[in-house]
């Protein structure tokens, strides 16, 4: 029973993030972008840890609900999450011996790269370079608050089961 | 696990690795790959309006405003009382400004109220033809304004209510947009301050043309003003009506000067509104379509039950 209520637990997360960072809160035009980011953070956190729980196809409707929110050309988030999710299981092995500093750093990495993504193919879409200001704001906005959501991640990622010493599902096992 | 621990070895000599995890690896790079190349053929497919991405934008607008608008529900008292804290300090001020406002009022209402009475008697004796009455929908926002590279926004009401696109979109203050796609219970809003949006306005008591334009910053620039039009910061800014895709006379806002250009600030609270009323006006456009398309309906019904059918001088097809 616990296990059917844990296995759906990554998406169910990345999926209420993407709620919130559609819903109108008001705020500047950076917020929304920042919490998009928020639910990309999300989904390279579980990407890392939990990466069976987070296939593809879980990764690509979330991008296409931003998508669709956002108003912005259909699939350029679910490239962006995409992007996102195969960098963090591409580095997951090496990551275990990386210090707090260079974890943030490969977030911001793969943030960035992400958001390069999305800037480059909305500027082709529109046919009008993007402004940048409000990207980079919201780019650093959602780096700083990435060891807060991964604390938090962290909570939830420790309610798995250890069976034989191994927490189930941990790193694609 | 301590498997798991170890670097990845590719053996360079075979064409498919051997390590289980770089095997993995390939695995991921394939699968992510196929789904990020899906994802870029849908922005493609989107930047030439194609129906098959616009069905997947309507069906996934669909399906999440019910949540959305229940999500919205709840948030509303948090954002309301964030937001009322954060107006606060500014209520002496704002009290002032009100009571000077409302004596300001005052006399303009009972000008206002002459005024009416001479324009109708004028229009009476001008035999001048009655503008229609538009009706409205009132509509709920239900998503943010889409962030830095687009100001839309997403209402519960579409197709099933009678919203078409290129419907006008107010405020209680002002004009917001227009619909620019709907689905079947969700809209789509073009903001006036969205990059696309350019909306031809009348401005200040000289009545100068020009055209707003968004560049999805607050405030949209006043751009082709016609030469020799004295207006200055303050100036009340209305849609002209000019290109048949707005009525004449909506209040949008009132002219500032940055110093480099002219703007407009909207007269609606833009990321603070919560209700929006659609106006059911029939845009130039819509109305060409529709006669064209039946038009066309006509052309194909004269083809399949032949020349007996009366052609479009004879009057044809009831619409």
């Amino acid at each position: 029973m616990r296990m059917l209520l844990l296995v759906p637990l990554p998406a169910v997360v990345v999926l209420m993030l993407v709620l919130l960072a559609m819903l109108p809160w008001g705020g500047p035009a950076w917020l929304e972008m920042a919490l998009a980011l928020t639910a990309l953070g999300a989904i390279y956190f579980w990407s890392v840890r939990r990466p069976r729980l987070l296939p593809a196809p879980v990764v690509f409707v979330s991008g296409l609900l931003l998508d669709v929110m956002t108003q912005g050309p259909l699939g350029v988030w679910a490239a962006a999450a995409l992007i996102v999710a195969l960098a963090a299981r591409l580095e997951r092995q090496s990551r275990v011996h990386l210090g707090m500093l260079r974890r943030v750093a490969s977030i911001a990495a793969a943030l960035a790269l992400s958001v390069c993504v999305v800037a480059v193919v909305t500027s082709l879409h529109q046919w009008q370079l993007v402004a940048l200001r409000p990207v980079g704001e919201a780019l650093i906005v959602a780096v700083l608050a990435y060891p807060f959501l991964a604390g938090m991640l962290s909570l939830l990622d420790g309610l798995w089961p250890v069976v034989d010493g191994r927490s189930l599902f941990l790193r694609g096992d | 696990m301590t498997k798991l621990l170890q670097p990845d070895i590719y053996q360079r000599s075979n064409a498919w690795p051997s390590s289980p995890n770089a095997r993995r690896r390939l695995h991921d790079v394939m699968i992510f790959g196929a789904f990020i190349a899906v994802s870029l053929g849908l922005a493609i497919l989107d930047r030439f309006d194609s129906p098959a991405a616009g069905g997947v934008r309507n069906v996934m607008q669909d399906a999440a405003t019910p949540v959305l608008r229940a999500a919205t529900a709840i948030i509303s008292p948090v954002v309301g009382s964030v937001r009322s804290l954060a107006e606060w300090q500014s209520l002496a001020q704002d009290r002032n400004r009100l009571r000077d406002e409302n004596e300001r009022l005052k006399s303009w209402q009972a000008r206002a109220q002459v005024l009416e009475q001479q324009s109708v008697a004028l229009a009476e004796l001008a035999h001048v033809v009655e503008e229609p009455k538009l009706s409205f929908l009132t509509a709920r926002i239900v998503s943010g304004q889409g962030g830095v590279f687009v100001r839309g926004a997403l209402i519960d009401a579409g197709r099933d209510h009678g919203i078409k696109p290129g419907y006008p979109v107010m405020s209680a203050q002002g004009l917001v947009g227009r619909v620019i796609a709907t689905g079947t219970r969700s809209a789509r809003l073009l903001l006036l301050t969205d990059y696309n949006s350019r909306i031809p306005v009348i401005i200040g008591k000289s009545g100068a043309r020009a055209v707003m334009q968004g560049d999805n910053g607050p405030l949209p620039k006043i751009a082709y003003l016609q030469p020799g039009n004295p207006i200055k910061p303050g100036d009340d800014v209305f849609t002209s009506g000019v290109g048949g895709l707005y009525p004449r006379g909506l209040r949008i806002g009132s002219v500032v000067d940055t110093g480099e250009a002219l703007y407009v600030e909207p007269s609606s609270r833009l990321g603070q509104i919560e209700y929006v009323s659609v106006l059911f006006f029939e845009t130039l456009a819509a109305t060409l379509a529709d006669d064209e398309r039946s038009t066309e309906a006509r052309a194909g019904l004269v083809k399949r039950l032949g020349p007996s059918w009366p052609t479009s001088a004879e009057g044809g097809i009831a619409r």
